[in-house]
């Protein structure tokens, strides 16, 4: 017991004597939002499909984050801890929405609106199209992942955090956070086989 | 590493989140599997696919009037921050309190009851039903697959990402609102398969084991390597419709 205790109460005062946000602090979160609000405001929209709750969700983060102080002033820690904060949020409020109206959220139809700037391209190179109507489709298509799933796979790919940084931020461990995506990879694969040449839905 | 499992269900993991002894594995089925080498290069096109939604024109800028609010809402948060602790009194509250905390930590470690929980106690949790999943209470919400392995007698709840014997007889549960369709699939082993399908006899906040008939729902692991249970919204996971609800993943272990 001894040994555990003399433990506790030196991570403690460790953590207690480090220093708090210096002047800066200010400074620090008005960067912060410069750098991170547009990655952030695309992770929720993306994640919980609704741009209204996805805009509730990012006031309440950046909130949270001015209770906290930037704690976490490296790039790769505040990304992760933002993200972290980020998810929480969401959760909370499409929690808030199930509660609201079960069966709603079970028949929730996961249509996303369609960007104007992909029927505007027809002068682009053939791949750069293709790439773009397989970019749409899965856009749509990540509805059919769970939350959670879906927000590993889009903090992977999308925000380009590393397997660490996904799971600090959701909270897993990095075995499930590679089990995640990969499974979150099979089964969008599975739903956008028709986009594969030659494939059919059951080969992916 | 699984021995024995088909490198196709490492796939979804290679390169990047494989480790050396799978991606040799994979390595070496690519080499002679014309098939598995088309659906590689797809896989890659979907994770191509999920980095271009975090780059232009797929991001989503906030508009003025949203950075506004948020920029209000944060000087708001951190002026009612200010105001619960100031100067001294703050570095003196980053000190007492954990200290406070851990003194009561150390507490409840000393005067813990015995843990071990009497079998004939009626309100034991029966080991299924809803719990929260690894995350918070606030899952309780969400739509989640429960699953109960019977281990000698005994039943203990599962999470995403547990290791479970090989061939192990897993009981499952679910939170399906009542009067819903829907359906279990067991994806691993080399095959994938409907397990169950029936409607569902809970609210989102309350839940409990599947039936088919009067019996209650359970599906063999595979022998070994790691496999899914996904539940989905309708009878018929491969109708166009079908709605996946949540995945669970597991992985089966040598026994």
């Amino acid at each position: 017991m001894l040994p555990l205790l003399a433990h506790l109460l030196l991570a403690v005062l460790q953590a207690a004597l480090a220093d708090e946000p210096g002047p800066g602090r200010k400074g620090g979160l008005e960067a912060a939002f410069e750098r991170y609000q547009v990655p952030l405001l695309t992770f929720l929209s993306h994640l919980m499909n609704d741009p209204a709750e996805a805009e509730d969700a990012f006031v309440e983060t950046w909130a949270r984050i001015a209770e906290r102080g930037t704690e976490y002033e490296e790039r790769g820690r505040f990304q992760a801890f933002l993200f972290q904060v980020a998810k929480r949020e969401a959760f909370r409020i499409l929690g808030r929405r199930a509660d609201r109206d079960s069966r709603d959220a079970l028949t929730w139809d996961g249509e996303v609106p369609e960007p104007s700037w992909l029927d505007a391209t027809p002068d682009d190179p053939a791949a750069e199209v293709e790439r773009a109507r397989t970019a749409r489709r899965l856009e749509r298509e990540l509805a059919v992942l769970s939350p959670e799933p879906r927000a590993c796979f889009l903090l992977y790919h999308s925000e380009g955090l590393t397997v660490p940084e996904v799971a600090e931020a959701t909270g897993l461990s990095p075995a499930t956070v590679k089990r995640r995506i990969g499974a979150a990879r099979r089964l969008l694969a599975r739903r956008l086989a028709d986009l594969a040449p030659g494939e059919g839905r059951d080969d992916a | 590493m699984t021995p024995d499992l088909h490198p196709e269900e490492l796939l979804g993991r290679y390169p990047d989140l494989a480790d050396d002894a799978e991606r040799a594995q994979v390595e070496a089925h690519l080499a002679t599997c014309e098939r598995c080498r088309r659906l590689l290069a797809h896989l890659e096109r979907v994770g191509q696919a999920g980095g271009d939604l975090g780059r232009p024109p797929l991001t989503t800028a906030p508009s003025p009037d949203l950075v506004a609010r948020a920029k209000a809402r944060m000087a708001r948060a951190d002026e009612e921050e200010g105001q619960v602790v100031r100067g001294p009194w703050r570095r003196l509250g980053v000190v007492v309190v954990p200290l406070a905390v851990a003194a009561a930590a150390v507490l409840a470690l000393v005067l813990r009851p015995d843990p071990t929980p009497d079998p004939d106690d009626p309100s034991r949790d029966p080991g299924y039903g809803v719990k929260g999943d690894d995350d918070s209470a606030e899952d309780l919400s969400d739509l989640e697959l429960q699953l109960v392995l019977p281990v000698d007698g005994e039943a203990r709840l599962l999470f995403p990402g547990d290791d479970v014997p090989g061939g192990a007889n897993l009981l499952l549960g679910a939170v399906l609102a009542e009067g819903l369709t829907g359906s279990v699939v067991l994806d691993g082993g080399g095959a994938r398969r409907v397990v169950w399908t029936g409607r569902g006899n809970a609210t989102t906040d309350g839940g409990g084991a599947l039936f088919a008939g009067d019996e209650p729902v359970t599906v063999a692991a595979p022998e070994t390597g790691p496999f899914t249970l996904e539940l989905w919204l309708g009878d018929d996971p491969d109708a166009p419709d079908a709605r996946l609800l949540h995945e669970f993943p597991l992985d089966a272990v040598s026994k």
